[in-house]
Protein backbone atom coordinates (compact mmCIF):
# COMPACT_ATOMS: atom_id res chain seq x y z
CA UNK A 1 0.00 0.00 0.00
CA UNK A 2 1.45 3.43 -0.83
CA UNK A 3 2.33 5.64 2.07
CA UNK A 4 -0.90 7.63 2.29
CA UNK A 5 -0.58 8.43 5.92
CA UNK A 6 0.70 11.84 6.74
CA UNK A 7 0.88 12.81 10.35
CA UNK A 8 -2.47 14.26 11.29
CA UNK A 9 -2.67 17.04 13.81
CA UNK A 10 -5.31 16.77 16.57
CA UNK A 11 -6.95 19.86 15.02
CA UNK A 12 -7.97 17.72 12.07
CA UNK A 13 -10.81 16.37 14.24
CA UNK A 14 -11.86 19.94 14.85
CA UNK A 15 -11.87 20.53 11.11
CA UNK A 16 -13.91 17.38 10.59
CA UNK A 17 -16.37 18.50 13.28
CA UNK A 18 -16.75 21.90 11.60
CA UNK A 19 -17.56 20.16 8.32
CA UNK A 20 -20.17 17.96 9.98
CA UNK A 21 -21.83 20.94 11.67
CA UNK A 22 -21.92 22.80 8.36
CA UNK A 23 -23.45 19.77 6.65
CA UNK A 24 -26.06 19.62 9.44
CA UNK A 25 -26.82 23.34 9.09
CA UNK A 26 -27.43 22.98 5.36
CA UNK A 27 -29.40 19.75 5.70
CA UNK A 28 -31.66 21.07 8.44
CA UNK A 29 -32.27 24.17 6.33
CA UNK A 30 -33.49 22.22 3.32
CA UNK A 31 -35.45 19.61 5.26
CA UNK A 32 -38.95 20.62 6.33
CA UNK A 33 -38.83 19.06 9.78
CA UNK A 34 -36.79 21.71 11.52
CA UNK A 35 -37.24 25.25 12.66
CA UNK A 36 -35.26 28.02 11.05
CA UNK A 37 -33.14 28.66 14.13
CA UNK A 38 -31.79 25.09 14.16
CA UNK A 39 -29.79 25.67 10.99
CA UNK A 40 -28.33 28.89 12.37
CA UNK A 41 -27.46 27.16 15.63
CA UNK A 42 -25.48 24.53 13.73
CA UNK A 43 -23.80 27.24 11.69
CA UNK A 44 -22.90 28.99 14.96
CA UNK A 45 -21.45 25.71 16.23
CA UNK A 46 -19.28 25.57 13.10
CA UNK A 47 -18.12 29.14 13.67
CA UNK A 48 -17.36 28.19 17.28
CA UNK A 49 -15.20 25.35 15.94
CA UNK A 50 -13.32 27.82 13.77
CA UNK A 51 -12.70 30.10 16.79
CA UNK A 52 -11.52 27.01 18.66
CA UNK A 53 -9.05 26.28 15.87
CA UNK A 54 -7.74 29.85 15.96
CA UNK A 55 -7.21 29.57 19.70
CA UNK A 56 -5.49 26.25 19.23
CA UNK A 57 -3.11 27.89 16.79
CA UNK A 58 -2.36 30.78 19.14
CA UNK A 59 -1.65 28.53 22.11
CA UNK A 60 0.00 25.65 20.25
CA UNK A 61 3.20 26.11 22.22
CA UNK A 62 1.39 26.04 25.59
CA UNK A 63 -1.10 23.26 25.00
CA UNK A 64 0.22 19.74 25.02
CA UNK A 65 -0.80 17.31 22.30
CA UNK A 66 -2.98 15.36 24.74
CA UNK A 67 -4.95 18.47 25.66
CA UNK A 68 -5.32 19.52 22.03
CA UNK A 69 -6.51 16.06 21.11
CA UNK A 70 -8.98 16.06 24.02
CA UNK A 71 -10.85 19.23 23.08
CA UNK A 72 -10.71 18.55 19.34
CA UNK A 73 -12.04 15.05 19.78
CA UNK A 74 -14.74 16.34 22.13
CA UNK A 75 -15.86 18.76 19.44
CA UNK A 76 -16.01 16.00 16.84
CA UNK A 77 -17.93 13.81 19.27
CA UNK A 78 -20.43 16.65 19.74
CA UNK A 79 -20.86 16.94 15.98
CA UNK A 80 -21.37 13.19 15.66
CA UNK A 81 -23.82 13.21 18.58
CA UNK A 82 -25.82 15.87 16.75
CA UNK A 83 -25.86 13.81 13.55
CA UNK A 84 -27.17 10.83 15.53
CA UNK A 85 -29.53 13.13 17.43
CA UNK A 86 -31.08 14.41 14.20
CA UNK A 87 -31.49 10.82 13.10
CA UNK A 88 -33.22 9.85 16.33
CA UNK A 89 -35.40 12.99 16.17
CA UNK A 90 -36.57 12.10 12.69
CA UNK A 91 -37.31 8.56 13.78
CA UNK A 92 -38.89 9.11 17.19
CA UNK A 93 -40.43 12.59 17.24
CA UNK A 94 -41.36 12.99 13.60
CA UNK A 95 -42.03 9.29 13.03
CA UNK A 96 -40.64 9.73 9.56
CA UNK A 97 -39.23 6.23 9.19
CA UNK A 98 -38.33 6.53 5.55
CA UNK A 99 -36.36 9.74 5.97
CA UNK A 100 -34.75 8.42 9.18
CA UNK A 101 -33.60 5.28 7.39
CA UNK A 102 -32.27 7.25 4.46
CA UNK A 103 -30.55 9.67 6.85
CA UNK A 104 -29.01 6.81 8.82
CA UNK A 105 -27.62 5.02 5.80
CA UNK A 106 -26.60 8.08 3.81
CA UNK A 107 -25.48 10.55 6.48
CA UNK A 108 -25.07 9.02 9.95
CA UNK A 109 -23.27 5.83 8.94
CA UNK A 110 -20.82 7.52 6.50
CA UNK A 111 -19.95 10.30 8.95
CA UNK A 112 -19.23 7.78 11.72
CA UNK A 113 -17.16 5.70 9.32
CA UNK A 114 -15.21 8.74 8.08
CA UNK A 115 -14.50 9.74 11.68
CA UNK A 116 -13.42 6.19 12.54
CA UNK A 117 -11.11 6.13 9.52
CA UNK A 118 -9.35 9.37 10.46
CA UNK A 119 -9.19 8.30 14.07
CA UNK A 120 -7.41 5.11 13.03
CA UNK A 121 -5.16 7.16 10.73
CA UNK A 122 -4.29 9.38 13.68
CA UNK A 123 -3.47 6.27 15.70
CA UNK A 124 -1.42 4.98 12.72
CA UNK A 125 -3.46 1.81 12.37
CA UNK A 126 -4.95 2.05 8.90
CA UNK A 127 -6.73 -1.06 7.70
CA UNK A 128 -7.56 -1.85 4.08
CA UNK A 129 -11.15 -2.76 4.96
CA UNK A 130 -11.66 0.60 6.62
CA UNK A 131 -10.20 2.38 3.59
CA UNK A 132 -12.56 0.51 1.24
CA UNK A 133 -15.46 1.21 3.59
CA UNK A 134 -14.51 4.88 3.65
CA UNK A 135 -14.57 5.16 -0.14
CA UNK A 136 -17.96 3.46 -0.40
CA UNK A 137 -19.42 5.48 2.47
CA UNK A 138 -18.18 8.73 0.93
CA UNK A 139 -20.01 7.79 -2.24
CA UNK A 140 -23.11 6.97 -0.19
CA UNK A 141 -22.77 10.33 1.56
CA UNK A 142 -22.67 12.18 -1.75
CA UNK A 143 -25.67 10.31 -3.13
CA UNK A 144 -27.49 10.67 0.19
CA UNK A 145 -27.05 14.43 0.35
CA UNK A 146 -28.35 14.70 -3.21
CA UNK A 147 -31.44 12.68 -2.30
CA UNK A 148 -32.14 14.60 0.88
CA UNK A 149 -31.40 18.07 -0.43
CA UNK A 150 -33.17 17.95 -3.76
CA UNK A 151 -35.65 15.07 -3.58
CA UNK A 152 -38.03 16.68 -6.08
CA UNK A 153 -35.29 17.08 -8.64
CA UNK A 154 -34.15 13.48 -8.15
CA UNK A 155 -37.73 12.21 -8.49
CA UNK A 156 -38.17 14.34 -11.57
CA UNK A 157 -34.95 12.98 -13.04
CA UNK A 158 -35.85 9.41 -12.21
CA UNK A 159 -39.35 9.91 -13.61
CA UNK A 160 -37.94 11.17 -16.87
CA UNK A 161 -35.86 8.00 -17.19
CA UNK B 1 -38.76 25.61 -1.54
CA UNK B 2 -40.06 29.06 -0.63
CA UNK B 3 -38.18 32.32 -1.13
CA UNK B 4 -37.28 32.75 2.54
CA UNK B 5 -35.80 29.28 2.74
CA UNK B 6 -33.76 29.91 -0.36
CA UNK B 7 -32.43 33.09 1.17
CA UNK B 8 -31.56 31.22 4.39
CA UNK B 9 -29.78 28.57 2.40
CA UNK B 10 -27.80 31.19 0.51
CA UNK B 11 -26.75 32.91 3.76
CA UNK B 12 -25.79 29.58 5.34
CA UNK B 13 -23.87 28.56 2.24
CA UNK B 14 -21.90 31.79 2.23
CA UNK B 15 -21.02 31.44 5.92
CA UNK B 16 -20.14 27.78 5.34
CA UNK B 17 -17.77 28.58 2.50
CA UNK B 18 -16.04 31.20 4.62
CA UNK B 19 -15.77 28.97 7.71
CA UNK B 20 -14.46 25.94 5.79
CA UNK B 21 -11.93 27.96 3.80
CA UNK B 22 -10.71 29.83 6.87
CA UNK B 23 -10.46 26.63 8.94
CA UNK B 24 -8.54 24.87 6.18
CA UNK B 25 -6.19 27.82 5.95
CA UNK B 26 -5.60 27.82 9.73
CA UNK B 27 -5.06 24.06 9.72
CA UNK B 28 -2.56 24.36 6.88
CA UNK B 29 -0.71 27.09 8.76
CA UNK B 30 -0.67 24.94 11.89
CA UNK B 31 0.65 22.03 9.90
CA UNK B 32 3.66 24.08 8.97
CA UNK B 33 4.00 25.56 12.43
CA UNK B 34 3.82 22.17 14.11
CA UNK B 35 7.34 21.28 13.04
CA UNK B 36 9.57 23.13 15.48
CA UNK B 37 13.26 23.01 14.66
CA UNK B 38 14.97 22.28 17.94
CA UNK B 39 18.54 21.77 18.99
CA UNK B 40 19.81 18.26 19.50
CA UNK B 41 23.15 17.35 20.96
CA UNK B 42 25.20 15.78 18.16
CA UNK B 43 25.75 12.05 18.45
CA UNK B 44 28.51 12.00 15.85
CA UNK B 45 31.65 13.89 16.74
CA UNK B 46 35.26 14.17 15.64
CA UNK B 47 38.14 13.05 17.81
CA UNK B 48 41.77 13.96 17.15
CA UNK B 49 43.92 11.16 15.76
CA UNK B 50 47.40 10.20 16.92
CA UNK B 51 49.16 10.75 13.59
CA UNK B 52 48.25 14.41 13.07
CA UNK B 53 47.60 17.63 14.91
CA UNK B 54 44.01 18.75 14.64
CA UNK B 55 41.84 21.52 16.01
CA UNK B 56 38.28 20.70 16.92
CA UNK B 57 35.42 23.17 16.87
CA UNK B 58 32.77 23.49 19.56
CA UNK B 59 30.83 20.25 20.12
CA UNK B 60 33.57 18.58 18.03
CA UNK B 61 31.43 18.86 14.93
CA UNK B 62 34.23 20.56 13.01
CA UNK B 63 37.83 19.43 12.69
CA UNK B 64 40.85 21.02 11.06
CA UNK B 65 43.94 18.91 10.45
CA UNK B 66 46.99 21.16 10.33
CA UNK B 67 50.03 18.93 10.22
CA UNK B 68 49.75 16.72 7.15
CA UNK B 69 52.28 16.74 4.33
CA UNK B 70 52.83 14.43 1.39
CA UNK B 71 55.95 13.28 -0.43
CA UNK B 72 56.73 13.81 -4.12
CA UNK B 73 56.45 10.54 -6.02
CA UNK B 74 55.82 8.48 -2.90
CA UNK B 75 52.70 7.75 -0.89
CA UNK B 76 52.46 9.05 2.63
CA UNK B 77 49.81 7.39 4.76
CA UNK B 78 48.26 8.84 7.92
CA UNK B 79 46.44 5.88 9.35
CA UNK B 80 45.01 7.73 12.33
CA UNK B 81 44.58 11.25 10.94
CA UNK B 82 41.20 11.79 12.57
CA UNK B 83 38.52 9.75 14.24
CA UNK B 84 34.74 9.77 13.91
CA UNK B 85 32.96 8.78 17.06
CA UNK B 86 29.35 7.70 17.54
CA UNK B 87 28.48 8.66 21.10
CA UNK B 88 24.95 7.29 20.83
CA UNK B 89 24.07 3.72 21.80
CA UNK B 90 22.27 3.26 18.46
CA UNK B 91 24.11 2.86 15.16
CA UNK B 92 24.18 5.87 12.83
CA UNK B 93 24.98 6.37 9.16
CA UNK B 94 27.65 8.82 8.07
CA UNK B 95 29.05 9.75 4.70
CA UNK B 96 32.31 11.57 4.13
CA UNK B 97 32.00 13.72 1.03
CA UNK B 98 34.25 15.96 -0.99
CA UNK B 99 33.40 19.65 -0.66
CA UNK B 100 36.16 21.75 -2.22
CA UNK B 101 39.90 22.07 -2.61
CA UNK B 102 42.38 24.78 -3.55
CA UNK B 103 46.11 25.45 -3.95
CA UNK B 104 48.51 23.63 -6.32
CA UNK B 105 45.92 20.96 -7.05
CA UNK B 106 47.45 20.10 -10.43
CA UNK B 107 50.57 18.81 -8.68
CA UNK B 108 48.68 16.27 -6.61
CA UNK B 109 48.79 12.74 -7.97
CA UNK B 110 46.16 11.56 -5.53
CA UNK B 111 44.70 12.07 -2.11
CA UNK B 112 42.65 9.17 -0.87
CA UNK B 113 40.54 9.29 2.27
CA UNK B 114 39.33 6.01 3.76
CA UNK B 115 37.39 5.04 6.86
CA UNK B 116 38.55 2.06 8.92
CA UNK B 117 37.00 0.33 11.91
CA UNK B 118 40.41 0.30 13.59
CA UNK B 119 43.95 1.34 12.72
CA UNK B 120 45.02 -1.17 10.08
CA UNK B 121 41.60 -2.85 10.31
CA UNK B 122 38.85 -3.34 7.77
CA UNK B 123 37.91 -0.49 5.44
CA UNK B 124 34.33 0.77 5.76
CA UNK B 125 32.60 2.12 2.68
CA UNK B 126 34.53 3.03 -0.46
CA UNK B 127 37.56 5.21 -1.03
CA UNK B 128 37.05 8.95 -1.27
CA UNK B 129 39.27 10.34 -4.00
CA UNK B 130 39.82 14.07 -3.73
CA UNK B 131 40.69 14.27 -7.44
CA UNK B 132 37.54 12.35 -8.42
CA UNK B 133 35.58 14.45 -5.90
CA UNK B 134 33.46 11.53 -4.75
CA UNK B 135 32.45 10.19 -1.34
CA UNK B 136 32.97 7.19 0.90
CA UNK B 137 29.35 6.18 0.50
CA UNK B 138 27.22 5.49 3.54
CA UNK B 139 29.11 4.01 6.46
CA UNK B 140 27.21 2.75 9.49
CA UNK B 141 28.98 3.35 12.75
CA UNK B 142 27.70 1.03 15.48
CA UNK B 143 26.67 2.52 18.80
CA UNK B 144 29.46 3.80 21.09
CA UNK B 145 32.10 3.10 18.44
CA UNK B 146 34.94 5.11 16.95
CA UNK B 147 36.04 4.80 13.34
CA UNK B 148 39.38 5.98 11.98
CA UNK B 149 39.94 8.23 8.99
CA UNK B 150 43.01 7.43 6.95
CA UNK B 151 44.61 9.86 4.48
CA UNK B 152 46.93 8.76 1.65
CA UNK B 153 48.75 11.61 -0.07
CA UNK B 154 51.02 11.54 -3.09
CA UNK B 155 52.44 14.57 -4.89
CA UNK B 156 53.81 14.55 -8.40
CA UNK B 157 57.56 14.11 -8.78
CA UNK B 158 58.05 17.75 -9.66
CA UNK B 159 56.21 19.17 -6.66
CA UNK B 160 58.14 21.83 -4.73
CA UNK B 161 58.28 22.10 -0.97
CA UNK B 162 56.49 25.44 -1.19
CA UNK B 163 53.40 23.78 -2.69
CA UNK B 164 50.32 23.10 -0.64
CA UNK B 165 46.69 22.29 -1.08
CA UNK B 166 43.71 22.79 1.19
CA UNK B 167 41.01 20.15 1.11
CA UNK B 168 37.57 20.56 2.66
CA UNK B 169 35.40 17.53 3.24
CA UNK B 170 31.88 17.26 4.58
CA UNK B 171 30.56 14.63 6.93
CA UNK B 172 26.93 13.94 6.18
CA UNK B 173 24.98 12.68 9.17
CA UNK B 174 21.31 12.01 8.30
Amino acid sequence: MPNLATELLPEFFLFLGIDFFIALALLTCVMDYFRRTVSYLYEAAAVFGYINMLMSREFIANFGEYMRFSYCFLYLTLALANVIGINVYLMVSKKSWGTAKAFASCITFPTILISAFFFSLYGKEVSHILTAALISSTMALGIGITFLVVPEKVKEWMGRR
Amino acid sequence: MDKRKRLDLLVLLLISVFVVAASASVYNYMYIQASPIGVQSPYIRFVSGNDTTSTLGSNATYAKITSMAGWPNATRVYEDALRIQNTDTNPHDVELMFDSWSGQTSSILYIYVKIFDSVGGAQQGSTLSVIAQNSTGTVTIPGSTTYYVQWEIRWNGGALSSYSVTVTLRLKVP
